[in-house]
């Protein structure tokens, strides 16, 4: 009753018209630096964090919390319309977003995602609300026998969404891994596969990666088949029906459920809940070989998926001031700068500002839907603009949104390899996702393992003696025999549909 | 027809004299000045790399430094984020890099400076790449265990240890860094082989801080300012400040010199620039560090962040690097981690 009191009073100072308008900026803010690729939440954050000096320490978190998740709305548009994914979060909306606007349905799938992320966003900051400090305990009981055991059930993706062929999933997951071996090692911090070329030390940006395979690659694509612009045929309706929603329902609720739970645990990220959140809505729906081709509901559970993620991370960060991505270490460091301690005293010594940051969540979330809900039908028109006009722009915004990840002319070298790579791999049905997963997954399933062998006196058998590891090996086998029956199900009725699986 | 292109001919010809001729008056300008030396310093903007993600502590105190060096100055401090492969990227792009001009200049620390050059034979960036100017701020490193752990004071884990060091874990960013530093501090004061301990490397101080508060490691060897939010919150208890003096943030917390462990680590960030940058403005660097340091502002904003403005001016800093240098090669040859 008291978290009630408080979240109430909370809503009265957010609402406040001065509060109000800084949710509306930061949410805009965000949700532009989301759309453009390389400028993720983490610089826009850093960016404006100096402006925070003029402003009052719940004004500022309540704008830099809006940049935060309205970044997670805006990457949505440019991965459905464009097919840029921003960062690697935003792949999974790729897969099915795209396709759907190259069929017309850009409309529609750019309101189901807008909706998705309000609905799990609010969802995940419900949990917040009433269970925060109970979750975060939970959350310091993941050791790295945990993350391990954790990581491996994630790489069971790779089989659910790694194409007709299991070898070629299978090779693409280990080149992917390979790829993500160059630079410092994780444990040793010595040079891996560097040749001797010291600008390779600091490893390849998942944003590269992702840009070119998937934008770069996609634009060569078009070229080659001569196309006139993304989406040939009339918008039609730009709002998704209700048929659509209903659809949609249950798959916000399973993705924004599973983006919750796993976005309490640090260095969980997005990237990695929207791929388990896409595979497993693959797993319930009784029509999986539509994924891939423009399912609705391969839209709604990444994106779900992805602001549930966001709402939980706030959970670590506020009550045991442990940031659980880089966006949130940045937010850490403005709190910090005004002399805000998070960790449960923050709940304790700083009530009115925590409350008023957690009920701004709530508006800044029903701010973004009412930003973005609007702007859905212009934006769905991008997809009608002449794709000689268009190619060109999504190069542009492909280079130097690469290159402002690091601010590095290496990261756009790499990209546009990969642009070229890309292209020919998706000519020859090579699957793109297993690289990208292994690729994030690789270097955290190396860390744990070591870690756990370190903390264990190297004993192999630790990760079967901790309940929550084991329990998680358990559903990882389960997983791994589902996924194989489920792909020669979705095979078989390929074969018959005439449908090519992506 | 054939007169209006001679024309153009001659127009662009003209044209480009008159840019080569104010091209090259301008430089004659530029040699000018620097040989007048003691020129205007700064008269633009002054970029300040941190060879960090933003965030941490060596992101925050920068830009508090570059927020007051500039508000002194008049002139914008523009700190610039390089952050990864361990200090290395920055500091390529901030020393080797970046020109010796003073307009280039880098958020230093001891992880990389002091200990990449104790920790590595031949280390990708070398003290001599740039010069040290001074030092701004201090953060004593601690000891700490989960709250629930059986250890209820230092000696009672010192006694601990002492029986069973092959058990104790500790977590720690790489094998040359601050924590295994401290680590190895501590076993060296108490008669322990650091070697039989278990590093359990991690790769930030939140996510190694975050496994001790869970009990997957035994012993804490973070920054008092990494193990603060945590200590504050009940999940941490902290034991002993492996530094001379007792920390700000811990009050209470005795230092391990109090309890008879002679050890003394402490993290420190300062100013470097390129080596070849002009005396005038290193010497014009340090004055305004020193002023800002002894403003109650500067000191509150520092403290504010968990960190604690400390100063050691050009000469004083440049020998405490040396002398740390050469203790801690020797110390990381004999924990056999010098690579």
């Amino acid at each position: 009753m008291e978290t009630l009191h408080l979240l109430l009073s909370g809503f009265a100072t957010a609402l406040q018209p001065d509060n109000l308008l800084m949710a509306a900026i930061g949410a805009f803010v965000g949700t532009l630096v989301g759309a453009l690729p390389g400028l993720g939440p983490t610089s826009a954050i850093a960016i404006l964090l100096p402006l925070t000096a003029v402003l009052s320490p719940t004004k500022a978190i309540i704008m830099l919390a809006g940049i935060y998740y309205g970044a997670m709305y805006g990457g949505a548009s440019s991965a459905i319309l464009l097919g840029i994914p921003g960062d690697a979060a935003a792949v999974a909306t790729c897969l099915d977003g795209h396709p759907m606007a190259k069929q017309g349905r850009g409309g529609p799938a750019l309101g189901t995602a807008a909706f998705s992320s309000f609905a799990a966003g609010t969802m995940g900051v419900i949990a917040l609300v009433f269970f925060g400090p109970l979750f975060a305990d939970q959350a310091l009981k993941f050791g790295p026998p945990e993350y391990f055991a954790l990581m491996l059930l994630a790489l069971t993706v790779v089989i659910g969404l790694g194409g007709a062929s299991i070898s070629k999933a299978l090779a693409m997951g280990f080149f992917g891994y390979l790829l993500s071996l160059i630079g410092l090692g994780t444990m040793t911090n010595m040079p891996r596969l560097t040749f001797g070329y010291a600008p390779l030390w600091g490893g390849l940006d998942v944003i590269s990666l992702v840009i070119g395979l998937f934008a770069i690659s996609e634009v060569l694509n078009g070229i080659e088949e001569k196309k006139v612009a993304i989406s040939m045929g009339n918008i039609g309706s730009v709002f998704p029906t209700l048929n659509d929603l209903r659809k949609s329902a249950k798959t916000i609720v399973r993705g924004g459920t599973l983006g919750f739970f796993m976005g309490l645990l640090p260095g969980v990220s997005a990237a990695i809940t929207t791929f388990l959140a896409y595979d497993l809505e693959k797993k319930c729906s009784k029509t999986p070989e539509r994924f891939g081709h423009g399912a609705i509901e391969g839209v709604a559970a990444p994106e779900s998926a992805n602001n549930a993620t966001s709402s939980a991370g706030f959970i670590t960060l506020f009550a045991l001031g442990i940031p659980g991505s880089p966006p949130l270490a940045v937010l850490l460091g403005g709190l910090m700068i005004y002399g805000l301690t998070p960790g449960p005293m923050l709940f304790q010594q700083n009530p009115d500002f925590v409350w008023a940051v957690i009920a701004s969540m709530f508006i800044g979330n029903a701010v973004c839907l009412v930003l973005n809900l609007p702007l859905v039908g212009l934006w769905a028109k991008l997809t009608q603009v002449p794709f000689g006009i268009l190619a060109p722009i999504i190069l542009l915004i492909s280079i130097v949104g690469t290159y402002t990840i690091r601010n590095d002319m290496l990261d756009v070298l790499v990209a546009l390899i990969f642009g070229i790579l890309g292209y020919f791999l998706k000519k020859f049905h090579w699957p793109l996702v297993p690289l990208i997963i292994c690729f994030i997954l690789g270097p955290m399933l190396e860390k744990s393992l070591l870690q756990s062998f370190a903390m264990a006196f190297e004993n192999p058998f630790i990760f079967f003696q901790r309940p929550i590891s084991l329990t998680l090996i358990v559903v990882t086998g389960v997983l791994l025999i589902i996924s194989i029956i489920l792909r020669r199900r979705t095979n078989s009725r390929i074969a018959s549909s005439g449908l090519e699986e992506v | 027809m054939k007169m209006k292109k001679k024309m153009i001919w001659i127009i662009g010809i003209l044209l480009l004299t008159v840019t080569v001729a104010g091209c090259s008056s301008q430089s004659t300008q530029g040699s000018s000045q620097t040989d007048k030396q003691e020129a205007a310093y700064p008269t633009k903007q002054i970029e300040l790399v941190v060879p960090a993600g933003p965030g941490g502590l060596t992101d925050l105190t920068a830009r508090l430094v570059a927020d007051f060096v500039s508000k002194k100055w008049k002139q914008p401090v523009l700190v610039i984020n390089k952050p990864g492969a361990g200090n290395v990227t920055g500091l390529q792009y901030g020393l080797i890099q970046g020109r010796p001009d003073g307009y280039t200049v880098v958020a230093d620390n001891i992880a990389a400076s002091v200990l990449m050059a104790a920790g590595m034979k031949n280390p990708p960036i070398k003290l001599e790449d740039r010069i040290f100017v001074s030092k701004f701020v201090d953060n004593p490193m601690c000891f700490s265990v989960a709250a629930d752990s059986p250890f209820k004071d230092m000696k009672e884990l010192v006694e601990w240890i002492k029986q069973n060091p092959e058990k104790l874990t500790h977590t720690s960013l790489s094998t040359t860094s601050m924590n295994a530093l401290t680590a190895a501090e501590l076993c060296k004061a108490i008669g322990v082989d650091y070697k039989k301990t278990q590093p359990v490397l991690v790769q930030s101080g939140s996510a190694g801080i975050t496994m001790i508060a869970g009990g997957h490691a035994v012993l804490g060897d973070q920054s008092v300012q990494e193990t603060y939010p945590l200590a504050a919150g009940g999940k941490l208890r902290v034991l002993a400040v492996a530094s001379k003096e007792r920390s700000l943030l811990f009050p209470d917390v005795p230092t391990c010199q109090e309890l008879g462990i002679n050890i003394d680590v402490t993290w420190y960030g300062g100013i470097s620039v390129p080596k070849g940058t002009p005396d005038y403005i290193v010497k014009k660097w340090d004055q305004a560090i020193a002023e800002i340091e002894k403003d109650p502002e500067f000191i509150n904003k520092m403290k504010e962040m968990h960190g604690n403005a400390s100063y050691l001016n050009t000469a004083d800093y440049n020998n405490s690097i040396k002398e740390q240098v050469e203790q801690y090669t020797e110390l990381f040859d004999s924990m056999g981690v010098r690579q």
